[in-house]
């Protein structure tokens, strides 16, 4: 195992995954499996990835949330990001994907909105 | 021209498994120029696209990619080197999603240096990336 991310369910539909640390070409492909495999789930919704303990995020891990969020939204479902702290975030602005997220400041924002 | 004591060259495996290598380095480094975190954060990004994209497509099997930095108070150099087929070679041409994904990291490089220069590497093999920081 190379990335850390649990994965928690909440009463009403929702998944919460929460990955640790750094997000690259080499840890994102774990991502890829887990939001794939929580967005075939029949009934689950919203899907949150809680980013606020990721401390680094790259193209490919981008490519994965735009591909989880794809996919929720295909089956009219959403996608929730908690936002990452500090320069993490930088990464959203630069490819102008800041607006096309649904980004929250805390968990609990995130499951109660 | 002779490296500075707090030059870096790093040679590794052209693999997603050793990208957080060329983070680390480059962290090394900023200690002894105190860049800005927002600089070092972009500069994190640039080295990890531009090393991915070596491993995403410059071999066909197994290789190899250089990494050098070199920092002084007014700028920092970044050279990311590899042996393989080319980028020009394969843009576009073999797998649609991967010249995209290729693409998306220069444009990150692009926008986080103040030059980016792409050219063939040691004896006109492989791609070299050439990227200046002013600080």
């Amino acid at each position: 195992v190379t990335l850390v991310a649990t994965v928690e369910r909440i009463d009403g539909g929702a998944a919460v995954v929460s990955p640790v640390g750094e997000l690259d070409a080499y840890t994102a492909p774990e991502l890829r499996e887990q939001l794939h495999g929580l967005a075939e789930e029949e009934g689950l919704d919203p899907l949150v990835v809680d980013l606020s303990r990721v401390t680094f995020l790259d193209s490919t891990a981008i490519g994965v949330l735009v591909g989880a969020l794809r996919r929720m939204r295909e089956r009219g479902g959403e996608l929730r990001l908690v936002e990452p702290r500090g320069t993490a975030r930088r990464i959203f602005e630069l490819t102008l994907l800041d607006r096309t997220f649904a980004f929250y400041p805390t968990l609990e924002e995130a499951l109660t909105s | 021209v002779s490296a500075r004591s707090d030059d870096v060259v790093l040679q590794m495996p052209a693999k997603p498994d050793y990208l957080v290598l060329a983070r680390l380095a480059l962290a090394g480094l900023a200690h002894t120029v105190e860049l800005e975190p927002e600089t070092l954060a972009d500069l994190k990004l640039a080295v990890t696209e531009a090393c991915a994209n070596a491993a995403r497509h410059a071999y066909e099997g197994e290789g190899r990619v250089t990494l050098r930095l070199a920092a002084s108070e007014e700028q920092l150099r970044i050279e990311i080197e590899d042996e393989g087929a080319g980028f020009h070679g394969t843009v576009g041409v073999l797998d649609p999603d991967l010249a995209s994904e290729d693409g998306m990291g220069l444009a990150i490089i692009r926008a986080v240096v103040d030059e980016c220069e792409i050219g063939s590497g040691e004896g006109g093999r492989g791609t070299r990336l050439r990227l200046l920081k002013r600080l």
